[in-house]
Formats: C-alpha cells, structure tokens, sequence
C-alpha cells in the first residue's frame, strides 16, 4: 500500500503534475519526450524517492534526487517496457530523453515530502485529459 | 545484417563469460551488460538478500558510472572499457533505459572530445554501434541547455578526422545519422 500518490495529467505536450501530502502541495507544470508516451495507468506505477546516480542536480551538483518509476513501464501503446524512467528537474521537454521532467523546485518539494527514500511507497498515476478540456482544474482527475 | 551480427558475437562471447560463474556480491559487469539486453531475470545475479527492483536499477547505473570512468582512462590494446561503455550506451538507447540515454548524451560528448582518435576507431570497429552513436552526438547540441547552432561548427571540426578513421562510407552513415536529429 503506498503511502503517496503523484497524478501526472497530460494534455498534449505538457501537463500536470499534481502531488498532496500533509502541508505539501504541488501542482505545476510537466513536460517528456513526444517520442517517449508512457502508457497511461490510472492504477498506477509502483515508484520511489531515489537518486540518479549518473545525472547532477543542477544546483548542488550532487547525485540529482528523482522519483523512478520502477520496472517495466510501458510506452509506445505498450510495445515496449523501460526499466529507466524517472521524474526529475527539467525546463521544458528538450530535459527529457523519455522520463518526465518539472521544475527543479516543484520536484524536490515531491522528493522531500516522500519519506522514508529507496522504498516502494509511491504510485504514479499516469492519464490523459482531454484536451478541450485543458482549463478544467486537474483536481477533476485525481 | 551486420547491424546483427556484431551485437550477436559480442552476446555469444558475453554468455560465454557468464556461464558458471559464481553468484558475488555484486553482480558482474559483463554479465549485468547481457542480462540487461536480454532483460532476462536477474535474480541469480544477486545474493538474495540483496535482490530488488531498485538494487537491479541501480546496479546497472553503477554498471554505467564504472564503465565511463574506465573509459576515459582505458589504455587497453583492444579499448575494452571504451567499446564496454559505448555498448552500455548502446543498450540504453535499444532497450530504453531512458535515464542512462540521458547521461550519456552529454557522457559521450565529453568522451569523444577527450579520445575523438579512439572513439572514432571503436566506432569503426563495432560499427553496429555507428548510427546510433552519432544520433547521440547530435543530441547533446538539444539536450538540456544545447546549443543546436553549434552542430556545423562542430561537424567542420571533426569532419577529416571522421573520413580518416571511419572512411568515406561508415562518415558518411554518421553524418546522416547525425543530421536526421532534430530536436
């Protein structure tokens, strides 16, 4: 049973990226890959607070922190599965080789929220809004 | 064809290697290279206390970190920790593995400016590797805080050395695989 719930609402290109926990809240702006569309998944991914080992936050230069959204994600209408997509910092889509990215403040609120790290006790859900629809308040999602 | 047959020999002797070999603490680099591009389980590569899901991702990102740094300062006859960590690439890129396909956008930019000589002779080599490779050059001048307009600067400066090591057709593919990036 996972503790915290990330909903990312897609519309088109961008979307949002909508998380509450407590005095938390976060509700911006989201962008990926056009050519990486993971499947939707109103279940949700089963996910944890971690790092990248390979990519720096681009403030403290550590080890930048992410949400990974675990194994076998599936994307281009399920044909295929990733074992390596996160959500992270990022100013637009050109941040993103296939994960999700959002604003470098908006993301470590997420991180920081989620305790304990490293453990599976977080679910990303994944839907499209419609995109007519797009000044609907997300919250009509979740 | 020889877009397969070249991943095929380097699997036939990557299984070779991992055969019999004894479960250790960490898993073994060749083998966690060929389990990753099977996705086959790799259960057996852990000790079982220390097996799940976020071990296997981040021994592969550990996987990854070693091989780069091995690269850079590989003086091996054969460049095996270069042609390692462009095949590590080179499976991120085929299987997915989004996170590691961005590291090394800029990862083997800064490779390649270091040892242009030597990647470009790996290039030649394992050239099932090539267009993929030369995609990934082309995408650091996208990715993140990319410069596109430096890409024919670029180009002019690495073109002789590129028709020299790679000859004229494998430069050829390069560039085209190069330029067919746009964002």
């Amino acid at each position: 049973m996972a503790s915290y719930e990330i909903n990312v609402i897609r519309y088109g290109k961008s979307g949002w990226l909508i998380f509450n926990s407590g005095d938390v809240s976060v509700f911006t702006t989201c962008w990926w890959d056009p050519n990486v569309v993971i499947d939707e998944n109103s279940d949700g991914y089963v996910a944890y607070a971690t790092h990248m080992a390979n990519k720096n936050d681009s403030v403290t230069h550590e080890k930048r922190p992410a949400i990974w959204l675990g194994k076998g994600v599936k994307y281009a209408n399920g044909s295929r599965r990733s074992n390596g997509i996160f959500i992270h910092e990022g100013k637009n889509s050109g941040w993103s080789d296939g994960c999700i990215v959002a604003e470098r403040a908006e993301v470590l609120k997420i991180w920081n929220a989620i305790v304990p790290k490293e453990t599976d006790n977080v679910l990303v859900k994944v839907v499209d809004g419609l995109v007519g629809d797009f000044n609907r308040p997300a919250q009509w999602y979740v | 064809m020889v877009r397969l047959i070249r991943p095929l020999r380097t699997l036939l002797l990557l299984a070779a290697l991992a055969v019999g070999t004894a479960r250790a603490a960490s898993p073994d680099p060749e083998k966690l290279l060929l389990y990753n591009l099977l996705d086959l389980d790799q259960r057996s590569l852990f000790e079982p206390d220390r097996h799940s899901p976020l071990a296997e991702m981040k021994a592969w990102s550990e996987l990854y970190a070693g091989l780069r740094e091995r690269a850079f300062a590989d003086a091996s006859e054969d460049r095996r920790a270069l042609k390692s960590f462009l095949f590590a690439g080179w499976i991120a890129r085929v299987k997915g593995h989004f996170a590691t396909v961005e590291a090394f956008n800029t990862d083997f930019m800064r490779l390649f400016e270091a040892r242009p000589d030597d990647t470009l002779r790996v290039l030649a080599d394992e050239d099932f590797m090539l267009t993929d490779m030369c995609g990934y050059l082309a995408k650091f001048f996208f990715f993140e805080n990319g410069d596109p307009g430096r890409r024919a600067p670029w180009v002019e400066k690495h073109r002789a050395r590129m028709e020299s090591v790679l000859g004229p057709q494998r430069s050829s593919l390069c560039l085209e695989a190069f330029w067919r990036v746009t964002e």
